[in-house]
């Protein structure tokens, strides 16, 4: 009897968890092509030094049978690493970012006060990024966001 | 600055400042665990749900990154004074992100050309015999007797630098003033240790020719590390070597001369005599003869504890006070240096300390003939 409780106190919260959130790092390097120009390919993260760029996908799949809405993707910079200048993009997302964590706005209206002096933010002043999704996901549906960083 | 200066507030100092204490030349610390963090909020219904997090993580890897540097702007040089001979002095600079271990070996660079501070000197000697290679403990840049003899070095911190002097015993250096032995030190990373686990170091990435799976060419997860060969400049070589010339010039002094001229030399000029006065004089009985004294060092180093005797000729007697030196080179002295320029019985004694390259000295005295 006690088990049984136990299994239908925890049946709800496998229930609720209705998005599966999903984060993957990616070693970013330039790579000739055959026609002689150079494009970033996301390869595999076997190996990261440091001055490497390094892409990070975090990936969201709806898989309850609900639509959800006013999705929020929350991803502090991580540490040791610095945020690459405009890399941050989702499919029908709004980007905003941080500089301490709480306060959020797009790049061009941060700034930070640096010896009392106002200036505008820059890239490696860049501490937390947020995405918001401008529509809701179907059950079902998944997308994902991306930013790059490199390893101090 | 109406709309958005709420956000300006949060914006701490202290997080600018933190971000730049993280920023070294070699970059994060091999092993670092690097984690990142996604969260997603969302709504069904209009009402909040429990938030989901996502995780990955992966660690820095090995940076196998360094420089060598040359100890002195100066040329080496020895005058093979010291049974050992300093004949190479280098810096070792570990620019990359893990404590790494280097293995040091010095050849002849026969007939190389370094530019020493502005002069080019090249390569007229090989030297002979087991270069020893001394590691500098207490970074003094000097050779001492508490400096250890290895041919690999501890392992030296990131960002981190050590000396390694190439030293030979001075049998095993031939040569005449002036020749010049260049000396190439190559430098090859061995092992880095890094959260107790050494990783030993391949000559070059895709070269598994020690045996090492570690490196970049075998990636096996984020998570596990890896070396990678940064070596170099930018870009990188993708090595584990670097080789840098050092020169040793032999510098003796030299009071002898080229067998052509001699370096000491004694002339003399009868400056009066009782009859013609100073009006051409003759070297007759009752004459003043002034003997002049010159000594050059023709060599490229100085040259110490000079001391010049000269006995005076038979039938002459020193005119007394009349002992003068020049320590720069005039040929006609004016002031005497009693404490060390002296007659005594007849013999003059010259203590003239130290001879620097190139310069020469002079000493004057006058004699009457009996």
């Amino acid at each position: 009897m006690r088990l049984l409780t136990t299994l239908l106190l925890l049946l709800p919260l496998s229930v609720f968890a209705q998005v599966n959130l999903n984060t993957e790092v990616f070693l970013v390097a330039p790579v000739t092509q055959a026609d002689g120009s150079v494009v970033e390919e996301w390869q595999d993260a076997g190996t990261i030094a440091p001055g490497d760029k390094i892409g990070y996908r975090i990936t969201y799949t709806n898989t309850g049978s609900e639509a959800v809405s006013g999705v929020v993707i929350n991803n502090p910079v991580p540490e040791n690493t610095t945020y690459v200048a405009n890399s941050a993009n989702g499919q029908a997302a709004t980007v905003t970012y941080s500089v301490y964590g709480e306060l959020f706005a797009r790049m061009q209206d941060l700034k930070v006060d640096e010896d009392g002096q106002l200036r505008p933010a820059r890239a490696q002043d860049i501490n937390q990024i947020r995405w918001v999704l401008q529509q809701a996901v179907a059950a079902g549906k998944s997308g994902s966001v991306e930013f790059k960083v490199r390893v101090n | 600055m109406n709309k958005y200066s709420k956000l300006i507030a949060p914006v701490l100092l202290g997080t600018l400042s933190g971000l730049a204490v993280n920023v070294h030349a070699a970059g994060t610390a091999a092993g670092t665990e690097v984690t990142n963090t996604a969260t997603l909020n969302y709504q069904i219904n209009g009402i909040d749900q429990t938030a989901v997090t996502a995780e990955d993580k992966f660690n820095v890897d090995i940076k196998v990154d360094f420089d060598l540097a040359r100890l002195n702007t100066d040329a080496n040089q020895t005058s093979l004074e010291t049974d050992e001979v300093i004949v190479a002095a280098f810096v070792v600079n570990n620019t990359g992100n893990a404590p790494t271990s280097f293995a040091v070996a010095a050849a002849n660079a026969t007939g190389t050309t370094v530019n020493a501070n502005g002069t080019d000197y090249t390569d007229t000697i090989d030297l002979t015999g087991t270069y020893t290679y001394y590691v500098d403990v207490n970074g003094d840049g000097q050779l001492d007797a508490g400096d250890t003899a290895i041919t690999v070095t501890d392992e030296i911190p990131a960002d981190d630098s050590v000396t390694i002097f190439v030293v030979l015993p001075k049998e095993n250096i031939t040569g005449v003033d002036g020749d010049v032995a260049v000396t190439d030190l190559t430098v090859n990373g061995v092992a880095s240790t890094i959260n107790g686990t050494t990783y030993n170091l391949d000559t070059a990435d895709n070269d598994p020719s020690n045996g090492s799976t570690d490196d970049a060419a075998v990636p096996n997860g984020a998570t596990t590390i890896e070396v990678v060969y940064a070596n170099g400049a930018t870009p990188a070589d993708a090595d584990n070597s670097e080789v840098l010339s050092d020169v040793l010039e032999l510098a003796f002094p030299n009071l002898n001369g080229d067998g052509i001229t001699d370096n000491l030399t004694k002339t003399s000029v009868v400056i009066s005599d009782p009859i013609n006065g100073t009006t051409n004089p003759k070297a007759i009985p009752g004459a003043v003869v002034e003997y002049t004294i010159r000594i050059v060092n023709t060599g490229t180093a100085s040259a110490t504890n000079v001391i010049v005797t000269d006995t005076l000729p038979t039938d002459t007697t020193y005119v007394t006070d009349s002992l003068l030196v020049s320590y720069d080179d005039l040929t006609t002295p004016a002031a005497a240096d009693a404490a060390n320029v002296t007659e005594s019985s007849g013999v003059i004694t010259a203590n003239l300390g130290e001879v620097a390259a190139e310069e020469a000295n002079v000493i004057v005295f006058q004699v009457t003939i009996n």
